[in-house]
């Protein structure tokens, strides 16, 4: 049956369509959730606040049980979804750079252009930023481009790295991501900021 | 109150996921189906992504453009015959043979990258099997050599003049162009009948030397 697009449930047409009315109910829903504020963002590094580790584990958690399960009851199939393709060094280094980014701008990509969108005046920094990014790295793409496609190792799944069941796993990053939950809770006791402002 | 409240939540919210996690390990990965579901297969027959013209392949082939590969899939007899030049011989019966470790053997040749495969037997039929079947196996960008060997030699080998009352001067640019192609596949001789036809055949000779002179270079 799915993925709908790529099996023909929906006609290919549709996908942009969709996609854009996800993305706004996807950025409305961040802009809710508070992460329009790098305060908020960058909480987690600092201690005070770790609603960003939250919301992620949270969709990855519930995203992982709802493909195994329609996975198995075949709604769903597995070998046509698309899974990125891991290039080792690539996303070691293109994802230190992310993070150290994350932490020093206080914004992902998307976040920021959530901030932009409601008139923060750091986002749009941080925007601006990421298209000078995204030019350097076209530019110069033929210097990096051994390391941007080397070290591929295909389509990896964790679970057929450790040899087990996609339910196993699943099983795994559960424990881990209320382990996180839990573990985070007790740090945030220690360093709560109670009068933060996440407006200003 | 309020934070016990809050609490009380984390700990029903972590009680049902860690029930949902048990239930996880107990659920199969379902097989996976190694092979392209027939709806697929069928979606890119439709689009008429299936075929090549015999046209197409001529020209490929002329320009020696090292993206085209050619399997022919008949039997190796009729490949010894006659064949197309620098095909491959894969006969439909050995297209899904196995070797002891259970890969294809002709996995390096029906997966390389970025070439363009044309399946090709007498009429299309046979190819057409072969594509279905390479294609349903994950082998991409496999074509079918439209018409077959048979609708080669009709059009490239020997072309017909297209009817000089009907024809447009796309049939005489297509006509024109197969002409050149027969020359060049050794299907007719230089005398091309119209004048008007002429400088454009002279045209394409000359390139056709050009390409012979290439390859001496190499």
């Amino acid at each position: 049956m799915g993925p709908l697009v790529k099996m023909g449930e929906i006609a290919t047409g549709w996908d942009f369509v969709i996609a854009f009315v996800i993305g706004i109910v996807f950025g409305i829903a961040m802009e809710q959730a508070g992460f329009s504020s790098s305060k908020k963002i960058t909480g987690w590094i600092f201690g005070y606040d770790f609603t960003v580790i939250r919301v992620f584990f949270t969709a990855a958690i519930v995203a992982m049980i709802g493909l195994v399960v329609m996975q198995y009851v075949g709604w769903i199939n597995f070998d046509e979804l698309f899974i990125n393709p891991t290039y080792l060094w690539s996303i070691v280094v293109g994802g230190s750079m992310m993070g150290a980014g994350f932490a020093i701008g206080g914004f992902c990509p998307g976040t920021s252009v959530v901030a932009v969108a409601i008139g923060k005046k750091d986002a749009m920094v941080f925007f601006v930023g990421i298209l000078i990014g995204v030019f350097i790295f076209s530019e110069g793409y033929p210097i990096w481009e051994e390391l941007y496609n080397g070290s591929a190792y295909g389509q990896l799944l964790i679970s057929d790295v450790l040899g087990v069941s996609k339910g196993v796993w699943a099983f795994i990053f559960i424990i881990f991501a209320f382990g996180t939950f839990w573990g985070t809770a007790a740090i945030r006791k220690k360093y709560a900021h109670k009068e933060l402002d996440y407006n200003n | 109150m309020a934070q016990n409240k809050q609490i009380k939540v984390y700990v029903f919210l972590t009680a049902v996921f860690m029930v949902l996690g048990i239930i996880m390990i107990f659920i199969p990965d379902k097989e996976v189906e190694k092979e392209v579901s027939p709806h697929v297969v069928i979606k890119i027959y439709n689009h008429g992504n299936a075929y090549y013209t015999t046209d197409q392949v001529a020209k490929l082939i002329m320009d020696g453009n090292p993206i085209l590969q050619l399997v022919d899939v008949r039997s190796e007899e009729e490949f010894s015959k006659f064949s197309l030049k620098n095909a491959i011989n894969i006969p439909l019966e050995e297209l899904i043979d196995k070797d002891k470790k259970g890969n294809y053997v002709w996995r390096d040749y029906l997966k390389p990258e970025k070439k363009i495969t044309v399946f090709y037997s007498n009429g299309d039929m046979t190819a057409a099997k072969a594509w279905t079947l390479a294609t349903r196996l994950r082998f991409e960008n496999i074509f079918i050599l439209d018409g077959g060997l048979n609708n080669w030699i009709e059009t490239i080998i020997k072309p017909v003049e297209p009817q000089a009352t009907t024809a447009t001067p796309e049939d005489y640019n297509v006509y024109q162009f197969r002409k050149a192609a027969s020359m060049y596949f050794g299907g007719a001789t230089a005398n091309v009948a119209p004048t008007s036809v002429k400088s454009t055949v002279k045209k394409t000779v000359v390139k056709k030397k050009k390409d012979v002179e290439e390859e001496g270079g190499c």
